[in-house]
């Protein structure tokens, strides 16, 4: 979870389901019976959440997509990531 | 069939892979919905609808069920959150009617000496001060708190024992069917005393400022042995349910919160009160050494919940004005009288009256017991507005109206908001420390909660 920033690959949980609502994503956790709103921004974050992208690959995919550069927004998916971590969506294992 | 009324928490639903979700507003809850439990939760969103109605309305339209089997279908769509009894759901959003308002408690400084000078006193007492309310008037308090429906009364200083009446004071709280409580530092109260207190039916209130001596000697000018010594003869005398370890952290004790729940869980302490710091009083004078940063108060955020969390089942921690931090996480603990500026008045030494939680704040004064009558002072309309005021505070707060979390923390505590702001609708100085820590709580208590249905 808090390995160094650009060394992360994050995993959405097996335990979690999602779907876009209007501009919105709701993930369902499957056993806590929890679930979590993200707006659009978060919620393109976990969609690159798929254990393949660290978070540099998911900074740089999302300064791409905002036109800005990835240093800049690296810290704030850091935050995000770690906060889906604090919900318990995303996989225990998923830093390496 | 019982006769206990149901009711849902706001509800989104969504059609999801061809099942109905319903998703609770109020605790992020989510459950999977066939018609027949759909219709369940709905019909359950009229108010005061009753087990016995809610099935009839549900036989009407799908048949009979036998009303044991119906009534464990309500008991499983409470589990799920999405359905509470008895109107415990959250009333955080909820604003009481003016018919019902009225103040229950009265908080009353008897007197402003104190044999202590806390630097964090938020009302100053010291042992040259010498303001003080005469039986007379605190008696005439008491009859007129009780004539208007009160029920609690707060005795308070300064050190309440060290006022020449307090025993006589005491007993009349008793005598006239109130539920008193003493709030002491604990240096002053000998045996005799805590034999009165007990007779009396009081409960007590004791601070402490950590288990060190050096920390409490800095900051109140005495050891924590000394006041331990006096909380082990409370216990003793009163029994663990009639006590209540008070906590105030600032900067210079922050470590030693996690000593000081520990020294509660080992003395088998029910209920500690954490009342966090206010620029207010002396404390204002003090408040380089005393201010917490913002990282410290998360810090101080994380390390409640967690220990409240474990403590669950033996210690309740409250924080300001709420009872039991958790509360608002658990439908069976929510209740609508956590805000004592609802409810609640101060009267200081000198006869000023106050809204409960807001000190000794000019803009909310409401006028002098010995300029106006206290029950005068009691139906002021000022309280009434500033009721009105609270009750639209998270939807005129702009941190607050979109967050995601604002019907757990309601805002948090208006006294620190306006206190570090000047304003009503501010959120809470706690509001990051909250933040950073509701999403674990959440799931802390949901992994505590009965499996999923």
């Amino acid at each position: 979870m808090s390995g160094e920033q650009g060394t992360w690959y994050p995993c959405r949980s097996q335990v979690t389901e999602w779907r876009n609502v209007g501009q919105d994503t709701l993930v369902l956790h499957l056993t806590l019976k929890q679930y979590h709103i993200l707006n659009h921004v978060a919620g393109r974050i976990w969609s690159l959440c798929d254990g393949t992208r660290s978070s540099r690959d998911i900074a740089e995919e999302l300064a791409r997509n905002f036109s800005t550069d990835a240093d800049a927004v690296l810290s704030d998916v850091t935050d995000t990531l770690k906060g889906f971590g604090t919900m318990g969506i995303l996989d225990a294992g998923s830093s390496s | 069939m019982t006769g206990h009324g149901y009711v849902t928490p706001p509800l989104a639903w969504l059609e999801h892979g061809g099942d109905t979700l319903a998703l609770s507003r109020v605790n992020r809850r989510w459950a999977v919905l066939n018609p027949a439990a759909a219709a369940i939760i709905q019909s359950c969103g009229r108010p005061g609808a009753t087990a016995q109605a809610i099935h009839s309305r549900f036989e009407a339209r799908f048949g009979p069920v036998p009303g044991d089997r119906f009534v464990a279908w309500l008991d499983d769509l409470e589990a799920t959150g999405l359905l509470v009894r008895n109107g415990q759901v959250s009333k955080t959003a909820q604003e009481p009617s003016p018919a019902s308002y009225s103040v229950v408690h009265a908080y009353i400084e008897m007197l402003a000496r104190c044999n202590l000078r806390c630097v964090h006193c938020f009302m100053g007492g010291a042992p040259e001060r010498t303001e003080i309310l005469t039986v007379r008037e605190i008696k005439s308090i008491i009859d007129d708190l009780q004539a208007a429906g009160g029920r609690f009364v707060t005795l308070s200083g300064g050190e309440p024992v060290l006022h020449p009446d307090f025993p006589e004071i005491a007993r009349y709280v008793t005598d006239q069917g109130l539920s008193g409580t003493v709030i002491s530092n604990g240096t002053t109260l000998r045996p005799a005393l805590l034999k009165l207190i007990d007779t009396l039916g009081f409960n007590l209130a004791i601070s402490l400022d950590g288990v060190s001596d050096a920390v409490n000697k800095k900051i109140r000018g005495t050891t924590a042995r000394r006041i331990i010594r006096v909380i082990d003869q409370a216990l003793e005398t009163l029994g663990p349910d009639r006590f209540t370890l008070s906590f105030t952290p600032v900067k210079s004790n922050l470590n030693e919160i996690e000593p000081l729940l520990e020294f509660v869980e080992a003395r088998g302490i029910r209920r500690v009160n954490i009342s966090v710091y206010e620029e207010v009083g002396r404390a204002s004078a003090h408040a380089s050494e005393l201010s917490l940063s913002e990282e410290d108060r998360v810090q101080l955020m994380e390390v409640l919940f967690r220990r409240a969390i474990d403590l669950i089942g033996k210690t309740e921690i409250d924080l300001n004005d709420t009872r039991n931090i958790l509360s608002q996480f658990i439908p069976d603990l929510c209740d609508d009288s956590v805000h004592p500026l609802w409810r609640s008045v101060r009267i200081t030494s000198s006869g000023e009256v106050f809204p409960g939680s807001f000190g000794a704040v000019e803009h909310f004064r409401l006028g002098n017991i010995r300029e106006t009558p206290f029950s005068d002072l009691l139906k002021s309309k000022r309280l009434s507005e500033l009721r009105a005021m609270l009750g639209r505070r998270v939807e005129r707060t702009p941190e607050c109206k979109n967050c995601e979390w604002r019907q757990i923390c309601r805002g948090g505590s208006v006294a620190a908001a306006f206190c570090a702001t000047g304003e009503i609708n501010a959120p809470d100085p706690h509001c990051r420390g909250y933040r950073a820590v509701f999403p674990k709580v959440a799931v802390a208590l949901a992994n505590r909660a009965p499996g999923p249905v």
